[in-house]
């Protein structure tokens, strides 16, 4: 595993339990979400249709 | 003399219970019956307060009491509606459901024969007659637009019964069913009250609250029958009266979140601009929903709309053939509506764009150009196509040249029902009654095959949900996406011999079929580009980290373990980069192959992914419940530089951060390690 992935502690020392927490709370900040809407039901599909167009007009 | 008003149900059309208990189906069915209320509103203001049965409650509390599917339902709703004590009941209907009404309304005269059972709503204001001839249970029909007519009914019937007088009435005299003329359309939507939403109190757990906009669509489409309820005259509520309505919701239930009901919003721009202009000098910052047609809108009006709150809007496209845009007199400008689309998702506007297949005309080519729409607004991510079959919805133009050649399928078009089976019963009559309810039946397709078409569309559904950019690389990158549906159907027919009907529905709705259709992506031969093949081999690695995921358990092994939805994979390729690209129309010839990992983000029944960092996916790849809290930190200590106290510390931190985060899952008392007073400062040496 890649050394120095998250912080290298010898250049932050002394480093209190708090600052570890925040430097490893900004290595989730540097996730992004990438537009892939991984799984969801069959049943949200359908329902967008009810949810677009309220069903007393989607549905006659 | 009571009224009890019941609404028409859409819940029952999930007969499995687990898919009517989704959030997503919930949510729409619990949404408030505006039509009801509409009415309930006019009624509490003439002193009359009517009690209100929402048949989706009741079919949960069905649900939660023990019970499944809707055998049983029509007895066990008609003592809801009983308990209300009422003598006059008023069931509102739709299509869809009007099976489950007709069964409903039956056990209640059955129980009290001696009550008034009136009907009112779209499917019954166009087969009244039929209704009343077919049904004895039904007394009466009140057609169309009911503010004034109800009051007037509900007179008449405690009273002089002179029924002959009540415009929009079907009534039985001793002739046999009398429909009496139309009921003129209320003109000044302003002079309604606010439905009554106060009392169900139905909108203190809503997330949007429906609003009336106006009623009635001047077009003529040959497949629509709302435009016939609302007599295709077009009206419009003050944006002043809109304003207040919305805070009023906003003042009483807190919802700043509104969906706008009207077929066609935008046939007049000048009413669109005055409405908008009245929103964004009300500071109020409302969010709203609307329908509209593309050629009734523009780029600057969008840009206004969406300053204005303006946040989705559902366009019936209906075909993507300039042929059959003219034949099903809609007649939008195909390639308008596809620049309408790309505009509204750049101003941030989420679309709905409705599609319809099973035209009696349609021929190949136009099935072509309608998936290629279809497959226009999917590499839109803020876009959700559908893909529908056609309906033959009762009294319609398209019904009515057809009516002799309707055919009863399995499956059928989802106008009429949206769930994954039919309640034996409800077909028996459809099966029965034809001319009642029509939009059950199929249309003739002489020029194409149902059976192809019912799969085509059991298939691109399951495109927006699971596997929209795959989809959207097959398209772009070879000749269309009806090809490879072609090549996959024959390739799911020998895999799967003798799959129709429901059996075809339930696969498509499990993960199987999208299982084998991205191994058949990659493993068929067909011809592969970089973008497919980055995106089949990550939907691939998805899957397989989904089904791996599913032994996780932190009560059992007390360790350390991902939390339910949260997977991680490893991936080498750029799959937001390729993502990027099919999103300008522009695929990649070549995609990066560096190492990359990501993991799933978990947002209420949706699961989002999220591109990570090597220590966040390598903390989460520990915490597979083979490893104790100790394992984790012995093994991620090694993730960072420094003396080995610190690193054992950084170690722990990510272990709780991940907690912390939701991430992970622990059994207590995971924290504090023995080892490490976790409060303390660690002194570093500069030099470590």
């Amino acid at each position: 595993m890649s050394k120095r992935i998250c912080v290298d502690l010898a250049h932050n020392a002394p480093i209190s339990k708090e600052e570890l927490l925040k430097l490893i709370k900004n290595e989730l900040d540097k996730e992004f979400a990438t537009d892939v809407v991984a799984e969801n039901s069959r049943i949200t599909v359908t329902l967008n249709q009810l949810s677009a167009r309220p069903p007393e007009h989607g549905k006659k | 003399m009571n009224l009890c008003l019941v609404s028409a149900p859409t819940a029952t059309d999930f007969e499995d219970a687990s898919d009517a208990r989704s959030g997503v189906v919930r949510r729409a069915a619990e949404t408030p019956q505006l039509g009801l209320l509409a009415l309930a509103g006019v009624l509490d203001g003439r002193g009359t307060r009517p009690s209100i049965v929402n048949l989706n409650s009741c079919y949960y509390d069905y649900l939660a009491s023990g019970r499944s599917g809707v055998d049983d339902f029509a007895a066990w709703a008609a003592d809801m509606v009983l308990s209300t004590q009422a003598d006059v009941f008023g069931f509102s209907s739709l299509c869809s459901s009007y099976p489950t009404t007709l069964r409903i309304a039956d056990w209640v005269k059955r129980s009290r024969p001696d009550c008034a059972i009136v009907f009112g709503g779209p499917q019954a204001s166009v087969v009244d007659i039929r209704t009343l001839q077919t049904f004895p249970f039904v007394d009466y029909v009140l057609r169309g637009e009911a503010d004034e007519t109800l009051p007037l009914f509900l007179d008449e019937l405690s009273d002089r019964r002179h029924f002959a007088s009540i415009p929009g009435l079907t009534w039985r005299s001793p002739f046999g069913p009398v429909r009496n003329v139309n009921a003129p359309v209320i003109q000044n939507l302003d002079a309604l009250p606010l439905p009554a939403f106060h009392l169900t109190g139905e909108l203190a757990n809503a997330v949007t609250a429906p609003l009336e906009l106006g009623r009635g669509c001047p077009f003529a489409c040959t497949f629509c029958s709302t435009n016939d309820f609302f007599r295709r005259k077009f009206r419009l509520k003050s944006p002043q009266r809109m304003l207040a309505d919305m805070r009023a919701i906003a003042s009483t239930w807190g919802l700043r979140a509104f969906d706008l009901v009207h077929d066609m919003f935008t046939v007049d721009r000048d009413r669109v601009v005055e409405f908008c202009q009245c929103m964004l000098a009300s500071g109020e910052n409302f969010r709203w929903a609307c329908s509209a047609r593309t050629d009734c809108v523009d780029e600057e009006l969008l840009e206004l709309m969406a300053g204005a709150g303006c946040r989705a809007m559902f366009f019936g496209v209906e075909t993507g053939s300039q042929r059959m845009q003219r034949v099903i007199e809609k007649d939008l400008d195909v390639s308008r509506a596809r620049e309408i689309v790309s505009a509204a998702e750049r101003l941030g506007i989420e679309t709905t764009v409705s599609l319809i297949t099973g035209f009696p005309e349609e021929t190949w080519d136009d099935l072509r150009d309608s998936v290629s729409m279809y497959m226009h607004a999917l590499r839109h991510q803020g876009s959700t196509p559908q893909f529908n079959l056609l309906a033959a919805l009762a009294e319609t133009p398209i019904y009515t040249q057809n009516r002799d050649r309707l055919a009863l399928e399995e499956l059928c078009s989802d106008v009429a029902h949206q769930g994954r089976k039919q309640n034996s019963h409800d077909r028996e009559l459809i099966r029965k009654y034809p001319d009642i309810f029509p939009n059950f039946y199929l249309l003739p397709v002489p020029h194409l095959d149902r059976d192809y078409l019912v799969e085509l569309r059991e298939f691109l559904l399951m495109a927006p949900a699971r596997l929209r950019w795959l989809f959207v690389a097959l398209h772009q990158t070879n000749s269309g996406m009806l090809d490879v549906f072609s090549a996959w159907r024959q390739h799911r027919i020998q895999l799967r011999p003798g799959l129709q009907g429901w059996e075809l529905r339930a696969y498509y709705m499990r993960d199987e079929a999208r299982t084998e259709f991205v191994r058949f992506v990659l493993h068929s031969g067909m011809p592969m580009s970089p973008a497919v093949e980055c995106l089949a081999s990550f939907y691939e690695a998805l899957a397989e980290a989904s089904a791996a995921d599913l032994t996780l358990s932190p009560v059992d092994t007390g360790m350390p373990v991902r939390a339910p939805h949260i997977r991680v994979l490893r991936l080498d390729w750029d799959v937001q980069g390729t993502i990027n690209s099919l999103k300008r129309g522009e695929p990649p010839t070549e995609v990066d192959r560096g190492r990359r990992y990501f993991r799933t983000q978990s947002a209420g029944e949706d699961s989002r992914l999220m591109e990570t960092t090597p220590l966040i996916a390598a903390g989460l790849d520990a915490c597979d419940g083979s490893n104790t809290a100790t394992d984790f930190v012995d093994r991620l200590a090694d993730a960072f530089d420094g003396p080995e106290q610190a690193r054992r510390l950084a170690a722990e931190c990510l272990l709780e951060t991940l907690d912390s985060e939701g991430l992970i899952e622990m059994r207590r008392p995971a924290f504090p390690f023995p080892h490490s007073p976790i409060t303390a400062d660690i002194p570093i040496p500069s030099n470590a």
